[in-house]
């Protein structure tokens, strides 16, 4: 069929043309998200570690289970940057190689924690009824629990180690999601467009995953990088307390716990791993604010 | 019989209750339709007006299987769909189809204008591959007067009349029989509104659609319609041609209503009939004719008996006492608001 043919082509030509000056939800939000400069420093540094997380064991000046007996617990130094632990060593290697444990802990266990979430609440909240009643009771169990003592207990179920923190965090994390979603899915279900895709004789499943799960993208979005600080943090805390990774393993929390003993003399044991757990959490932190402030239709600039 | 043939649509006795609970553990019914009958042959443009909460909406939306009938019939192109579920509803959205009312709120913001067009085709398979969609699409985009290009753009960069315009497209994609318009011109400017008239006139005519028209505003129906329906608390009241109710309306309701249309005269004086009150609940409608509590010639048999549907003319139905000398319609079997119309 010609005309159709020729219809079709001058459609492809004027998509052409008009690529550049579309917005997209997509380059809605970008422009919105450049605005907030905190966030932008945020995302710059939070690119800056995930580098470190994959090339960081290239750029070390030391193996990070070097023992150095002749410089134990030194200062900040040209040769030791953040200065030696109690066994001598050397403490920036040690860190930027501690990077990929807290970023790998923290990503994968809010990635499985949103995963389970975000299934949970589109569930419960299209179908409502019995199955939301049982996610919902549920989460609110698991929400009377302070994070880290949920955390803690599951640890003491399962043993230590970071694996069992990564689950651990995902599970404390999971009905953050679910509830989450599950507001957004209540209120997606009965607009007018989620009732024009039924009318057209659409699925539960097309329901669900092109109309409703896209509306709840962004909120997901923004409590992913937000829960990625505090499963970091949270990662760290088990460390700390023992309960996570084990030494010698050059986990931040756990280095803390180490330069606890040498608080008075050498206090830069803690300090260093200190701050690198708080500039990891707060720039996600930051990052997340930014987003959701980029995300929000409501917020106009 | 011939006549049923050309029949696409038949409502009989139609109820939709929204169950609301009491405090007291008592179930209590918002009766938002309650007992409607009628019927629509192909190629009509049926308008349905009333007050808003009169029902309407709810009779398109439970028309269209988006509410759950209480009870009552619907047949449509031969079919009674009364029962079906979801799944066996989903080849008959084929045949009907539905204009939203809020052009703003019946897009998904998240699609572009080519996926909410291309996805009715794509969920009833209608096209052979993506460039036959792509095809379909950019048709139906000119169908309704929208540019190819605009196919790659969002929602929120068109104006109320042009996501009308889109909305209309993606109803005419699976090329039904019959489209129930909601309201699809009350969110819009009046320019817009005749603008999106006249094309829906034109794809009636041209794709020989049937439309069911529901509107509140009388002379956007007039514009359009063949029959009009006048509902009130979830019945209608007359049912007539276009012509007949216009010129010529029985029931004191439609004569209060068209009295309030504004004339674009001011010189001409006319008596308006003021109603009093506002419309009474729907969980507790009162007895007899619904309509006594505000009706300017109320009778006494009105507050006890409900009235039937009387035969006025050809073409021409009507449930009010003051026409009980007339002859009932030929089919009254069920009493009340159950009368039928040929």
């Amino acid at each position: 069929m010609p005309i159709v043919q020729t219809a079709a082509d001058t459609a492809c030509e004027a998509v052409r043309k008009e690529k550049a000056s579309i917005r997209t939800p997509m380059a809605d939000m970008v422009r919105k998200f450049r605005k907030q400069r905190n966030s932008v420093v945020a995302l710059a540094f939070i690119i800056i570690l995930v580098m470190i997380a994959f090339f960081g064991d290239f750029l070390i000046p030391y193996q990070i289970n070097e023992y150095d007996y002749s410089a134990t617990l030194e200062g900040p130094s040209g040769a030791h940057w953040f200065g030696t632990d109690e066994f001598g060593r050397d403490l920036f290697s040690r860190i930027i190689s501690g990077t990929k444990i807290s970023l790998a802990v923290g990503l994968s266990a809010v990635t499985v924690g949103a995963l389970c979430g975000t299934i949970l609440g589109l569930l419960g909240g299209y179908y409502r009824g019995f199955i939301d009643a049982i996610i919902m009771r549920v989460a609110d169990t698991l929400f009377a629990f302070p994070g880290i003592i949920l955390a803690i207990a599951i640890v003491a179920i399962l043993g230590s180690g970071l694996s069992n923190v990564v689950i651990a965090v995902a599970v404390f994390s999971t009905p953050t999601f679910a509830r989450l979603v599950r507001g957004k899915t209540l209120s997606l279900r009965t607009s007018v467009f989620v009732q024009a895709a039924k009318n057209l004789g659409a699925s539960d499943a097309r329901i669900i995953f092109r109309h409703i799960l896209p509306g709840a993208v962004p909120d997901i979005i923004v409590q992913y990088t937000m829960s990625i600080g505090s499963s970091i943090l949270t990662a760290s805390s088990l460390s700390f307390l023992g309960m996570g990774a084990q030494p010698p393993t050059p986990e931040w929390g756990l280095m803390l716990a180490n330069g606890r003993n040498y608080i008075l003399t050498a206090p830069h044991i803690m300090l260093f791993p200190g701050l690198a757990i708080l500039f990891t959490v707060l720039s996600f932190n930051i990052f997340g604010d930014g987003l959701r402030d980029a995300l929000d239709p409501k917020l106009t600039d | 019989m011939s006549m049923t043939d050309e029949r696409l649509l038949t409502v009989q006795d139609l109820h939709i209750y929204y169950p609301i609970s009491k405090r007291n553990g008592n179930k209590e019914y918002v009766k938002a339709v309650d007992g409607v009958t009628f019927s629509v042959k192909n190629g009509e443009v049926f308008g349905i007006v009333g007050e808003s909460g009169c029902g309407k909406s709810t009779l398109g939306r439970g028309l269209c299987k988006l509410e759950t009938p209480t009870s009552g019939t619907i047949v449509l192109d031969g079919e009674d769909i009364s029962a079906y579920e979801t799944k066996k509803m989903r080849p008959i959205r084929k045949k009907v189809q539905m204009v939203f009312q809020d052009p703003y709120a019946s897009l998904d913001p998240r699609m572009s204008v080519f996926d909410i067009i291309a996805e009715p085709l794509v969920i009833h398979k209608l096209s052979k591959d993506k460039k036959d969609l792509a095809d379909k699409v950019v048709a139906l985009l000119r169908k309704v007067g929208l540019e190819d290009y605009h196919a790659n753009r969002y929602p929120h960069e068109f104006s109320g009349g042009q996501r009308q315009r889109i909305g209309i497209a993606r109803a005419l994609a699976v090329e039904p029989k019959l489209i129930i318009a909601d309201e699809p011109v009350s969110a819009l400017d009046v320019s817009i509104q005749a603008q999106i008239l006249n094309l829906m006139t034109h794809l009636q005519k041209e794709l020989g659609l049937t439309y069911l028209f529901i509107a509140h505003d009388l002379s956007v129906v007039e514009h359009i319609s063949t029959k009009v329906g006048v509902m009130y608390l979830g019945n209608f009241v007359e049912l007539a041609s276009k012509e007949k109710l216009y010129k010529n309306p029985l029931h004191p309701y439609t004569q209060a209503l068209l009295s309030s249309v504004p004339i674009p005269d001011p010189t001409i004086k006319r008596d308006r009939i003021i109603l009093e009150g506002s419309i009474p609940s729907a969980v507790d409608p009162p007895q007899g004719c619904k309509f006594h509590t505000r009706c300017p010639k109320c009778m006494e048999v009105c507050r006890k008996i409900v009235p039937r549907c009387y035969y006025a003319d050809e073409d021409h139905y009507v449930y009010c006492h003051l026409y009980d000398d007339m002859p009932n319609s030929k089919t009254g079997k069920t009493v009340g608001n159950g009368g039928e119309q040929a």
